[in-house]
């Protein structure tokens, strides 16, 4: 699906878009997904809500609506379609000048997300352990308790890689 | 008539993009569906850069955000699937209730 909408980006005369879509979505976010669901790999049983087909009923009426808006609007909209001038020759070259004259800052910042991120990726994912000399059992469980599993202990995860 | 063809498949992807992301119970496919949306802007960003702007072609500029935004929400959004998967061990949507008491 990510490489045939790469394939509509090179139809729009956009090749580096194209490129970078090919790059990131089937080099990285198709990978984590794979990983994601390589490490989630359990067979679960949802408990069945009521009111379920409600729900998806609901959501697929609202869901048509708003493609029926768009629809509308987007063939009824005099779209004022440049076709006097002419593409740019060299795409990579204009966005590389819009790069770093008029969209630096953004640029700037965009590097800085994607530091952030990482780091912060790395760290949720992390397996953290405790070590055996804080662990105490008077885990009051009350109505407000959360039903998280404790954390592993540091000499009983014989796995781990530090 | 070009135009309309690629703003009408951007819009049906974003609906299906938020019809996924209401009703799946899994996880990993909410953030499937979030990919699906944000794809759909980034047609429509790609087709408006084409067709009304192609001199200077500001629109492919956002495209390229939109995509950095993209991997990165991929990124942080799976390794929150895993960690509450390793706290919970579920990826059901519905029991993700950790902010409402």
């Amino acid at each position: 699906m990510f490489i045939s909408i790469a394939g509509l980006y090179i139809l729009l005369n956009a090749d580096f878009v194209a490129a970078a879509q090919i790059l990131v979505y089937v080099g990285a976010v198709n990978v984590l997904i794979l990983f994601a669901i390589m490490l989630v790999n359990k067979q679960e049983d949802y408990v069945e809500l009521p009111g379920r087909i409600i729900r998806k009923a609901a959501t697929a009426l609202v869901c048509f609506g708003l493609f029926a808006l768009l629809g509308t609007m987007v063939l009824a909209t005099p779209w004022s379609l440049d076709t006097v001038s002419v593409p740019v020759e060299n795409t990579i070259v204009t966005l590389g000048e819009h790069f770093f004259s008029d969209y630096l800052l953004p640029f700037e910042l965009a590097s800085v997300l994607l530091l952030m991120a990482m780091v912060g990726a790395i760290i949720l994912a992390r397996r953290d352990l405790i070590p055996e000399s804080l662990v105490t059992d008077d885990t009051i469980s009350t109505k407000l308790t959360l039903p998280e599993r404790p954390r592993e202990l540091a000499t009983l995860s014989g796995d781990s890689d530090k | 008539m070009q135009l309309e063809y690629f703003l009408l498949l951007a819009a049906a992807l974003f609906c299906i993009g938020i019809y996924g992301l209401i009703t799946s119970r899994n996880a990993v496919r909410v953030l499937m569906s979030i990919e699906l949306m944000l794809n759909a802007v980034n047609l429509n960003l790609a087709g408006f850069s084409n067709y009304l702007d192609p001199e200077n072609i500001k629109g492919q500029v956002f495209t390229v955000f939109v995509i950095t935004v993209a991997a990165a929400e991929a990124a942080v959004g799976l390794a929150i699937v895993l960690a509450i998967y390793r706290n919970r061990n579920t990826i059901d949507m519905e029991q993700f209730n950790l902010l409402k008491w």
